[in-house]
């Protein structure tokens, strides 16, 4: 069976998108799956705000651009804060993936749930399994 | 996985914060090696508390835990990244299972009896108020 989905790390997958230079652009790891109704997408985008995820579908490119913030704590800004340790910092998470089955792009259901993305994308009724019934004669 | 975060940290107006650090353990144990890059946290002080900021994605509420045991916080924490129901794998990056286990050790004027967590978009954020320091003065005899 062909593979539905294809990943690839790709450069271009800001393109549409601001440039903020103050965001480190880093590959987004997710994983693939396939029903018989939908492809789905999970990523992990911990601290990413709804209104700061980008998920744009052209053609047979699906890309996801997420940005996520350094996740200082309300009341806590430099004036009155002192980071004693920084790992997380702002970051431009991206991901673009091709996908080799047709999906309904008005029906793309995106969830974001515990800094977790799950995108649903049913796939158009032509790709889906179609059952065939047996007349007997 | 031992995680010392202690060199961080050089201003010598927080020196009593090496033993926050110092202690800072991650082991964080899944099937695919990515796992350990999603416990990262960041530390604050302000004036009145310290607040830690973790990144626990995939972990709900129910499968957080963080108790005070002596002067530490210990976080410990596991959530399955299942395969959607009735699905097919077709390409997995993520872990299988998240299995996070982090101490923080403080300064003697965290209140940690008073500590708080707020879940939310994936991040921890511990609140570990400060007290006051009482001041106590010696007064000097003479022979």
């Amino acid at each position: 069976m062909a593979t539905a989905l294809t990943t690839t790390e790709d450069t271009t997958a800001t393109q549409g998108r601001t440039t903020n230079p103050d965001l480190r652009t880093a590959p987004m790891p997710l994983d693939l799956f396939e029903r018989d109704d939908a492809l789905l997408v999970i990523a992990s985008l911990p601290g990413v705000h709804s209104e700061d995820l980008d998920i744009r579908l052209e053609g047979d490119r699906l890309t996801v651009t997420a940005d996520r913030h350094e996740p200082i704590p309300a009341g806590t800004d430099d004036a009155v804060a002192t980071p004693l340790f920084r790992e997380l910092g702002s970051v431009r998470w991206t991901r673009a993936v091709r996908l080799r089955t047709p999906v309904d792009a008005d029906a793309i259901n995106a969830k974001l749930e515990n800094g977790m993305l799950q995108l649903t994308m049913p796939k158009a009724p032509e790709a889906r399994p179609r059952a065939i019934e047996v007349n007997v004669g | 996985m031992f995680l010392n975060l202690s060199p961080l940290v050089r201003d010598p107006l927080f020196r009593a914060f090496d033993d926050l650090l110092g202690d800072a353990d991650t082991l964080l144990r899944a099937p695919r090696a990515a796992a350990t890059e999603l416990s990262r946290v960041n530390g604050y002080r302000t004036d009145d508390a310290y607040v830690l900021v973790l990144e626990v994605p995939g972990l709900a509420k129910d499968q957080l835990d963080v108790k005070v045991e002596d002067d530490a916080l210990h976080l410990t924490g596991t959530a399955n990244i299942a395969t959607p129901e009735g699905a097919r794998t077709i390409h997995r990056e993520l872990p299988d299972q998240l299995r996070l286990e982090r101490r923080f050790t403080f300064a003697s004027d965290a209140d940690l009896a008073h500590s708080s967590a707020e879940l939310k978009d994936g991040l921890l954020t511990l609140h570990v108020p400060r007290t006051t320091p009482t001041v106590r003065h010696i007064t000097v005899a003479t022979p």
